[in-house]
């Protein structure tokens, strides 16, 4: 939007953005469309004489206006500024406030990712987010103010070095993308709400309890989120996680459509729907007790077989037969792996045929 | 008893009002409200409400390009602002009537 605009619009439009600066940059952005070229036509009707006095009287004070602007549109009062030297804002508080942010949500995105095979380490990565939960409570308690947060030197760079990365995109692709964000605050919680529902199935509390907690977290405070700039440090983590999430239902979709199905790795021949076992028998009906088998290029052929669940790395893949086989004892319901063959046979007696015919000449 | 204080509750109804046939950017409302006899409704205060029922879900948001000044930004309902629309007129209707017949009786 780079139209000319009349210095005393932009001064007033200025100190009206000042005093709004506590709300999130977005929310500022939005005002700032609004009521633009609401300021340039009033400063039209004024003709000649436009200064910001002459607004101010139109409109009241740029403070004014932003104050009656806050309570129509229901955001949280203008933190009120510093009494007076009593109270410079804690750099060190504030950097810590940030850091925490951004350790929170480095946290939070890994665990949505993982989330599937985090298990009970999940607990641990809940200490290492701690930092993050003494930050939340340092912001609501007005320890630390965001706009103290903006004023640290990595926050100001951090900005800077997003609007450039900004800049490097398209207009039209950062609009399109700026449209998709209702999808994303749809996706989001169609995402967390669908694991939350098979964790809380079939995952048991440890998956339960965080996942419910970030869908609570999306569903109370998303939408406070917008115009309360406090509430960065509860959403930001939840949304970070729910990213996680997303792309990895993403990849392991991808995985699904288009990784190899059941497909033989080399050097092996699974086979599902073969024997699990096999049992040889020598010319007199008497059991083979070792044997190894191969198939017709001489690669081993392994089966899968069930054991006792005692790991025995000799024995984990082998093309050794006959397997031995895993049987409940039915009065103690002790697993026993047996050797011995589970059935009797009777080996065909007549010759078999296959003895080559004596050469006749 | 002043305007401006009972503006003050209604001022939701009004905007989704003058939505409700038309969209419109942030200076066509406040204009649509002034020529409804609202004088003395407030710019910043219209601005302000419009931001709270697009951050509520009532409203959507889309610019128009325009070829002489800057971009500008349209207000529409949608569903929800409908539904809301009918439910807050609902509301109006029935408390207008007490008031009518509450003053009716005093007079």
């Amino acid at each position: 939007m780079t139209v000319k605009t009349h210095p005393a619009v932009a001064d007033y439009l200025a100190r009206t953005k000042a005093a709004l600066a506590d709300l999130p940059a977005g929310e500022v952005e939005e005002i700032v469309d609004d009521i633009g070229p609401h300021l340039s036509e009033v400063a039209a009707e004024l003709g000649e004489e436009v200064s910001v006095e002459a607004l101010s009287q139109r409109l009241g004070t740029p403070e004014q206006y932003a104050a009656e602007l806050r309570a129509a549109a229901g955001y949280p009062p203008a933190a009120p500024g510093p009494p007076a030297g009593s109270r410079r804002p804690a750099v060190a508080t504030a950097r810590f406030a940030l850091w925490a942010l951004v350790l929170g949500v480095l946290i939070a995105f890994f665990a949505g990712l993982a989330f599937a095979v985090l298990g009970r380490s999940i607990a641990s990565l809940l200490l290492l987010a701690l930092p993050l939960f003494v930050a939340i409570v340092l912001v609501f308690t007005d320890t630390v103010r965001p706009s103290d947060v903006d004023e640290l030197p990595e926050s100001r760079a951090g900005r800077r070095a997003g609007r450039r990365l900004v800049k490097v995109f398209p207009d039209a692709m950062v609009d399109y993308l700026r449209a998709l964000r209702p999808a994303w605050w749809g996706l989001r919680v169609l995402v967390v709400g669908g694991v939350t529902l098979v964790a809380g199935v079939a995952g048991g509390p440890v998956y339960l309890v965080p996942v419910g907690a970030v869908l609570v977290v999306l569903l109370m405070f998303g939408k406070r989120a917008r115009t309360d700039r406090r509430y960065r440090w509860v959403v930001a983590p939840a949304n970070f996680f729910a990213a996680g999430l997303v792309l990895t239902l993403l990849a392991a979709l991808i995985a699904y459509l288009t990784g190899p199905r059941w497909e033989n790795l080399p050097g092996e021949v699974y086979a599902p729907s073969m024997p699990s076992n096999f049992y040889g028998f020598g010319p007199n009906g008497q059991p083979l007790p070792e044997f190894y088998l191969y198939d017709q290029d001489g690669r081993p052929v392994y089966v899968f077989h069930t054991s006792c669940g005692r790991y025995d790395a000799g024995n984990a893949e082998t093309n050794r037969f006959p397997q031995p086989r895993v049987e409940f004892d039915p009065r103690t319901g002790d697993c026993v792996e047996r050797t011995d063959v589970p059935f009797v046979i009777a080996v065909p007696t007549s010759a078999p045929t296959t003895t080559p015919p004596p050469p006749s000449k | 008893m002043e305007t401006s204080q009972l503006l003050k509750g209604v001022l939701d109804l009004a905007v989704l009002a003058v939505l409700r046939d038309e969209d419109g950017y942030g200076y066509d409302v406040l204009r649509r409200l002034r020529q409804a006899g609202l004088e003395e409704v407030g710019d910043a205060s219209v601005y302000g409400t419009l931001r709270r029922l697009f951050n509520a879900g009532a409203l959507t948001s889309y610019v128009v390009p325009s070829e002489e000044g800057p971009h500008r930004k349209y207000y529409g309902l949608n569903d929800t602002g409908r539904q809301r629309l009918a439910e807050s007129g609902k509301t109006w209707r029935a408390f207008a009537d007490t008031m009518d017949s509450l003053l009716g009786a005093a007079a």
